[in-house]
């Protein structure tokens, strides 16, 4: 991490910490608000977001309804739980689970050859490809280090 | 370690509750009949019938079938198989009455766009439970269709 006018010791061990502290924090409630939209998308149509998630192939219509259903509320509560620091450790740990999990049915679709919209943060039918893979995995590598970061501040007692 | 998957299965079940509570007063919720639908594995030869585009053709021409077009209707405005009618995805498994066959038993094609459609599939076992009459869906899509150069039209 890069010091700012000044020399080491003490003072830049603080600054280091301040500027690490302010990243983490700016991560956190991005990746909030960015849930929070991403689940009031989806709940606006649960019905086009379980096409979305059939559309995957990885599913049959059961288990897409299920996921259609019950994902986007998680969404919203982990996009709350980062924002308000309650269970934080815990939000944080679902954050990188989810993230891992987009970036895998993302890699899995793209390697199929599947022609789907991503419906990853929306359902505004983008489609899936490299730049969808990268955004991905760039949220996966930001909520790992989150996560890291994070297990180290606000353990569980 | 146990206290995290504690607060994990908490909210996860938080959700889950939340979902099924939305999803039962949205009025786009998912149907349960979805869920009933089995559509998965291989398939049998009396749930789902394919039709070659070339034969869909010919009973176009021949004005014998009725071509059923599940997209938005907004897709179906821009463009579709001349003479098809519109009944979207989303209608026809909020209300399978939508639908009630046809008069005469003329064959019934169900098309979507993409080359392989699971919910043109999904829509051809749902008439075949509530009616008696020959339904297929249009194997390759409305996209094999145009890609063959066969005709479509516009809805003003």
């Amino acid at each position: 991490m890069a010091f700012i006018g000044f020399s080491g010791g003490e003072k830049g061990l603080n600054i280091n910490l301040t500027i690490r502290t302010l990243i983490f924090h700016l991560l956190r409630i991005g990746f909030g608000i960015l849930l929070i939209y991403s689940a009031i998308q989806k709940l606006g149509d649960p019905f086009s977001f379980s096409g979305i998630v059939k559309n995957y192939d990885v599913f049959g219509w059961g288990v897409s309804r299920l996921v259609a259903i019950a994902f986007p509320p998680l969404e919203l509560l982990v996009g709350m739980i980062l924002i308000t620091t309650f269970w934080l450790d815990t939000g944080l740990m679902l954050l990188y689970g989810m993230t891992s999990v987009f970036l895998l049915i993302t890699a899995q679709a793209l390697l199929r050859g599947l022609d789907i919209s991503c419906g990853c943060f929306n359902l505004e039918g983008d489609p899936i490809g490299l730049v969808k893979l990268g955004e991905n995995l760039t949220f996966f590598a930001l909520s790992w280090w989150l996560f890291m970061t994070g297990k180290r501040r606000y353990r569980s007692e | 370690m146990t206290l995290h998957i504690k607060k994990i299965l908490v909210i996860l079940f938080a959700g889950l509750i939340l979902g099924c509570i939305i999803n039962q007063f949205h009025p786009n919720g998912v149907p349960l009949r979805l869920m009933m639908l089995d559509i998965s594995g291989p398939p049998r030869s009396q749930a789902w019938t394919p039709i070659s585009t070339d034969s869909a053709f010919a009973l176009l021409v021949n004005r014998t079938a009725l071509f059923l077009d599940i997209r938005t209707r907004e897709d179906f405005r821009l463009d579709h198989i001349p003479g098809a009618r519109s009944l979207p995805f989303h209608t026809i498994f909020r209300n399978p009455n939508a639908f009630q066959g046809t008069d005469n038993n003329r064959p019934v094609i169900i098309y979507d766009f993409p080359v392989h459609s699971d919910r043109a599939v999904a829509v051809v076992r749902l008439l075949k439970k509530r009616n008696t009459g020959r339904i297929y869906f249009l194997r390759g899509g409305f996209s094999g269709w145009l890609s063959l150069g066969f005709p479509a039209e516009k809805k003003d």
